[in-house]
């Protein structure tokens, strides 16, 4: 029963509404930047896998990106031109500037790491993991493409707003400044402007993620072994990919986990991105996937790509839950102190 | 916890403001910042558009936009996520070389098969990280695989439908070309790092087994399959390459 007290809204009122409701979007997008903590993990998770990446493969550099690979400068320079794109790493057969350009990657990715000037490190790094790929193509997984892919848009985005150099530089220069005013400078828009790229660049991070799922997710619903239920089994047994081949045996020999393990992949990998829409199916999306990943990093020495989702996956995860988790780490360690304090006072007292 | 330091990081104003950075947008300038969310809508409704259609199963609308999607995602964003997709391979696939060698004498010799396969395995071992020489010859088997090349005898266009119905690409020649100048510089490195300065031609046998079937996983009979490809001339390799190449693989 409808009561007469309200009358309907006019169209036009309607149109009032959502024209508000829209302002108040622009409002926001234009004056919050979204995901500080969640990029700053990501950060710092790139940066350690970039790192161990370029520190391992440091004694075979030369065969697998220098003058000496078997990819050579020539098939490189070719493939290059046919994509009508470019690698640092083919600009000349030179050993010395390879060596000059592989040092300077170790240093670009430390920087990126602790956060330091990431407005001009982070494009510089897209750059130099993109031209590492094209120099030798045939050695990367989907790890090594999906970090490529996001690094470029978060080239964008403001990736040192907490825990980084940046962030502390920024700190020490406005505490105790009593000319500057606390908050945002949402009148600038220039300041405006990025915050808006800053959050588009973290969008379409985070829907590249979500297709990235529901893409490999229904390209494995045709497949007859995920259908069966036996893929896991079918993985596992790749040389290729088994650093402990007793570990994956215990797995691939178990038919529940083999079953189970195979249909649960698939749907979350399909469902992904419609778990993400809400705030408890998110954490049980979240935690399944980085499950899922940590199980191939380690079973199929797939650690690299393994950390890179990770990290990635950890922008769907809140500021404000960050925040949370920050505040129980320093209390459970305040409250430790504190205990430390009063057993070391014990003695004074006499008490025992 | 201290105020949020919004806006602190990169991007932070001088601080030094003459007046309150907060003070309220003119219109004109707020006009500017609503069409820049539009503008920002738009495009990621259209990019990621594009990407579905480029990685989604082939259909009518992606035939239809092809073109155009892509040209513009091509190169840097282009992606693939075949992960362990449609299905995870079933069988353990090892490379092996055999050269022609002539002497000092100028005597030729055939060497017998060398697995080169095997090495880079041993290094998967006993770790979760590897490093990514232990990728090189199982990289460059796959772009073979990948640009369907095939050994003499055996047409390329005889699969026209795969192992799993979906309609393969045509055979690109530059990339068969360029698979197989890749694939015969791995030969000739592995080859010269065993057999010394002597080898002037490698030959390629691809070795698969399938292995048992979850069905009858203690099933003994291996299915294996061996594939010979033609000689091919020992690609021009320098000294320093060999010795990279040994080292790696000791």
């Amino acid at each position: 029963m409808k009561t007469e007290q309200e009358p309907l809204p006019t169209s036009r009122e309607i149109l009032g509404r959502l024209r508000g409701r829209a302002l108040d979007a622009v409002e926001r997008v234009s004056t919050i930047r979204y995901g500080q903590y969640g990029l700053a993990v990501l950060r710092i998770g790139y940066g350690l896998v970039l790192l161990s990446l370029l520190l391992i493969n440091y004694g075979d550099r030369r065969l697998l990106w220098g003058p000496q690979s078997p990819w050579t400068l020539g098939l490189a320079e070719e493939r290059l031109a046919q994509d009508g794109t470019f690698s640092l790493f083919a600009l000349s057969g030179s050993g010395a500037l390879f060596e000059v350009l592989y040092h300077a990657f170790i240093v670009l990715t430390a920087l990126f790491l602790v956060g330091w000037r990431t407005r001009w490190v982070t494009p510089l790094l897209a750059v130099m993991v993109w031209s590492w790929h094209q120099r030798q193509p045939w050695v990367l997984d989907g790890g090594d493409d999906i970090m490529e892919l996001i690094l470029i848009y978060l080239s964008f985005a403001d990736l040192s707003a907490r825990w980084s150099l940046d962030a502390t530089r920024a700190a020490r220069r406005t505490t105790g400044d009593a000319s500057t005013f606390p908050g945002p400078p949402t009148g600038s828009l220039r300041w405006r402007i990025v915050t808006i790229l800053h959050n588009t660049a973290l969008l379409a991070a985070m829907l590249q993620i979500c297709l990235l799922y529901m893409n490999t997710g229904l390209l494995k619903v045709r497949g007859r072994f995920w259908q069966e239920g036996t893929a896991l089994y079918y993985a596992l047994r790749i040389e290729d990919v088994q650093p402990f081949p007793g570990l994956s045996r215990l797995i691939y020999d178990n038919v529940l986990l083999v079953t189970v393990g195979s249909y649960a992949a698939v749907f979350i990998q399909l469902t992904f991105p419609l778990l993400m829409l809400n705030k408890v199916t998110r954490r049980v999306g979240l935690v399944a996937v980085m499950g899922m990943h940590l199980g191939i990093g380690v079973l199929m020495g797939l650690l690299s790509f393994s950390l890179i989702m990770i990290s990635t996956d950890m922008l769907f995860v809140r500021d404000s839950t960050y925040e949370r988790l920050a505040r129980f780490v320093s209390s459970v360690r305040a409250r430790r102190r504190l205990l430390s304090q009063v057993e070391l006072t014990v003695p004074e007292t006499g008490a025992r | 916890m201290t105020d949020p330091p919004q806006g602190t990081g990169t991007f932070a104003l001088e601080p030094r403001a003459t007046r309150d950075p907060r003070t309220p947008l003119p219109a004109w300038k707020r006009r500017i910042v609503v069409l820049a969310c539009v503008g920002c809508a738009l495009f990621l409704v259209f990019h990621f558009v594009a990407i579905f259609l480029f990685v989604a199963p082939p259909n009518p609308i992606s035939a239809m936009t092809a073109p155009i999607v892509n040209g513009y995602l091509n190169p840097y964003f282009r992606q693939n996520w075949e992960l362990f997709a449609p299905d995870p391979i079933d069988s353990n696939t090892h490379v092996l070389v055999r050269a022609k060698i002539r002497n000092a004498g100028g005597q030729e010799s055939q060497t017998g098969w060398l697995d080169i396969s095997a090495p880079e395995l041993a290094k998967v071992r006993g770790t979760a990280l590897p490093g990514r020489i232990t990728r090189l010859v199982g990289g460059g088997r796959q772009l073979i695989a990948d640009a369907n090349v095939k050994p003499p005898g055996e047409s390329a266009d005889n699969d026209a439908e795969g192992e799993d119905g979906a309609a393969q690409r045509p055979p690109d020649p530059l990339l068969q070309a360029q698979a197989v100048r890749h694939m015969s510089t791995i030969l000739t490195l592995a080859a010269r790092a065993r057999w010394g300065d002597g080898v002037t031609a490698v030959q390629m046998r691809i070795s698969s087994r399938l292995y048992p079937r979850f069905a009858d996983p203690h099933d003994g009979d291996d299915d294996t399959s061996e594939t010979d490809f033609g000689w091919w001339e020992a690609s021009p390799v320098t000294a320093e390459a060999v010795r990279l190449w040994k080292e790696a693989h000791e």
